[in-house]
């Protein structure tokens, strides 16, 4: 599934908008859901994508140094920070993430243009996969939920908070 | 000690015929729930569902000039599922064909709604 090709990343773009368009146009409000869905269904095609790469999601020591260094050997963002949870919770330890100048900006910044909420993103599947494999290293049945928090500007950082129960 | 707006569920699983009753949220997370009995579901894929519903059914009336949905039904051979707009939530409620009285859930479910808002 990870052969080595190249692909336009102006494609790639249009068809990630020309889904979260038509979901949006079908689900309304609905489709952020979808992300809860694509988690669980494709984790696990992400890590394999992710060894394939050269990154060893298995040996992770710090996701604040990792995060980023998944999203730069995968050529999406030279700039990701990542804060992590300061304590646990009941509701669940939230990490924040965000990326500056992603090569998926432009979905957001034709999405923008429609007023359409971006949820289907694809840096929120990598950074999902990355902390859910971490994490059920200790916790087993440990579960990720992703929200993406609203860009007023595309110009903005993606911020998306990762919450693991 | 139980939080106000799990009493409230507690209290509408005692309605005839309820199975379930879950708070979600729209982005597909369930928030609360209260059941009448053991009930072996995949919450996060049913959550994520039920919100799909609901967005597809206000799509649905948006193009069709029909307005918000109030309530939506859902029914199968033994089973109703209904779903109503909390505003940022969505509370859904499954309900025993054989047992439950349709009227009375809709009447449960418009009556608990303003109260589930306000303590949530």
């Amino acid at each position: 599934m990870s052969e080595k090709i190249t692909i336009p990343s102006g494609l790639l773009n249009v068809i990630v908008a020309g889904y979260q368009i038509a979901l949006n146009k079908t689900l309304g409000a609905g489709a952020a859901a979808m992300t809860q869905i694509l988690i669980k269904e494709i984790g696990e095609y992400l890590e394999d994508l992710l060894e394939d790469i050269g990154f060893e999601i298995h040996d992770i020591k710090d996701l604040k140094e990792d995060i980023p260094k998944a999203f730069k050997m995968l050529g999406i963002s030279d700039n990701v920070e990542v804060e992590l949870p300061q304590n646990g919770s009941n509701t669940g330890d939230k990490y924040i993430i965000k990326i500056h100048d992603s090569i998926f900006k432009p979905v957001a910044v034709l999405l923008a243009k429609k007023g359409i909420k971006f949820s289907l993103s694809p840096e929120s599947f990598l950074v999902a996969a990355i902390i859910r494999k971490t994490i059920r290293k200790v916790k087993k049945d440990a579960q990720v939920k992703i929200k993406i928090k609203p860009q007023s500007s595309p110009e903005e950082p993606l911020i998306i908070e990762v919450i693991v129960r | 000690m139980s939080s106000p707006v799990q009493r409230i569920l507690v209290d509408m699983t005692r309605t005839p015929g309820v199975i379930a009753i879950f708070i979600i949220s729209k982005e597909g997370l369930i928030k609360e729930k209260a059941t009448a009995g053991t009930l072996t579901i995949d919450e996060d894929a049913v959550a994520a569902m039920i919100t799909a519903v609901q967005g597809a059914t206000a799509q649905l009336g948006e193009e069709l000039e029909l307005g918000k949905p109030e309530t939506t039904t859902l029914e199968y051979p033994g089973h109703y599922l209904l779903i109503h707009d909390l505003g940022e939530n969505l509370l859904a409620l499954l309900a025993d064909k054989s047992k439950a009285v349709l009227g009375r859930l809709r009447y449960e479910l418009k009556k608990q709604a303003p109260r589930i808002s306000g303590v949530l």
